[in-house]
């Protein structure tokens, strides 16, 4: 039962995001009632489950993980698209807004609950090209050079990323995080630095703070903590 | 004169007075094959059961089709080249049961590395137009330029 609820709670915001163009003049209550679906769920999951593992297409496949740390964050990406939401409510924003809006919500919301590499890596990915278009979203010069800047910096990061995954599956043969126990130290270190680059944080962050501080759109402003950081969620789940 | 062209469902004709219009046999042009309402519906049944197919047996959960006699044994992997897929057939097998132990690639980080390079093109066409947009107001692209007008 809590299975299927979760399924359909992660694959909810992806399809309606795409029939948000079908249905544009309902975009913004779609939208909102996403938000709300997401706040719902991880009040749920904090209010009455145990930890709970999900794993999809047998074992090289997907595994999600919830526990009370990804409830929280869920909770916290669930406020943070509303309040956006409620922001944008009488702002004229084209569909094509609230489609972004939406899958940057549920890929975010990926990012909480998968339990491996590659799931860490397609999300953040999807993170990555979400948050392009709404960079872009004025399709000023200004915004389109930065949004650029964003795109190619975050996606060399994350091909260090990714071979730092492929050392650890060669180590444990497994993608797992648990994996990272054993991986070697080059592996640690190549995934840190692509995590350490897209996260923004300190030395490799200097190149960030010009995408996130002259958008006029309050969605960067808001989501600068979030989606930023939340490259850094799953060290708390590696290192247990 | 007409070519016949292997064993097609209708037969298309491809010379050159068929290309015109009027084929002496009497053939439908090439380029104007007309399909029946049967085989437009006929063909996209095909498709939409595809799709279920797929759709069924890759939200399938992992318990749902473990069972046991599944061909899955001692090492890693063995479960992707020697299972004959379950009761689903989700597998193609790679290698036969009776060959024994043999060195193979692992397909795992075929697929993850097939994976990035999709992710990588579609950010990659996502730059581009990015670019294209930026080379109207910057046709030489000089980034040291655009760094100048643009940076905040």
């Amino acid at each position: 039962m809590i299975d299927d609820i979760t399924i359909i709670w992660i694959l909810l915001p992806f399809v309606v995001g795409f029939s948000i163009y079908l249905l544009p003049r309902w975009n913004r209550y779609f939208a909102l009632a996403i938000a709300a679906l997401s706040v719902v769920y991880s009040i749920g999951l904090l209010w009455s489950l145990e930890p709970f593992t999900l794993e999809l297409l047998d074992s090289f496949g997907v595994t999600l993980m919830f526990d009370e740390l990804s409830g929280y964050f869920i909770l916290m990406n669930g406020l943070v698209t509303g309040a956006v939401l409620l922001y944008c409510f009488d702002k004229q924003k084209s569909p094509f807004f609230y489609t972004q809006l939406v899958i940057l919500h549920g890929a975010v919301n990926a990012t909480f609950c998968c339990a491996d590499l590659i799931s860490l890596y397609v999300a953040l990915e999807c993170i990555g090209i979400a948050a392009f278009l709404l960079i872009t979203y004025s399709r000023s010069d200004r915004s389109l050079w930065v949004g650029l800047r964003y795109l190619f910096i975050s996606n060399t990061a994350m091909l260090f990323y990714l071979i730092g995954a492929v050392l650890v599956y060669q180590a444990s043969n497994s993608f797992a995080f648990s994996g990272l126990a054993v991986a070697p130290k080059e592996a640690i270190a190549l995934i840190f630095l692509g995590l350490l680059t897209k996260g923004g944080i300190f030395v490799s962050g200097l190149w960030l703070p010009s995408p996130m501080g002259n958008q006029k759109l309050p969605y960067p402003r808001f989501y600068q903590g979030l989606w930023l950081k939340l490259a850094f969620f799953p060290w708390p789940a590696a290192l247990y | 004169m007409c070519l016949p062209t292997g064993k097609p469902l209708r037969k298309v004709c491809r010379c050159r007075k068929s290309l015109l219009g009027d084929c002496h046999q009497g053939h439908p042009p090439l380029g104007r094959r007309e399909f029946s309402h049967v085989d437009v519906y006929a063909r996209s049944l095909c498709v939409c059961s595809n799709l279920h197919w797929v759709f069924r047996h890759h939200f399938q959960k992992k318990s749902d089709y473990e069972n046991p006699g599944h061909g899955c044994d001692e090492y890693r992997g063995d479960r992707v080249l020697h299972s004959r897929g379950g009761p689903w057939g989700i597998f193609a097998p790679i290698v036969d049961a009776d060959q024994g132990a043999i060195a193979y690639a692992d397909p795992v980080p075929q697929a993850v590395i097939l994976t990035a390079i999709v992710i990588g093109f579609s950010i990659q066409a996502l730059m581009l137009v990015g670019v294209m947009k930026l080379s109207r107001d910057n046709p030489t692209l000089e980034t040291s330029e655009i760094e100048k007008s643009h940076t905040p």
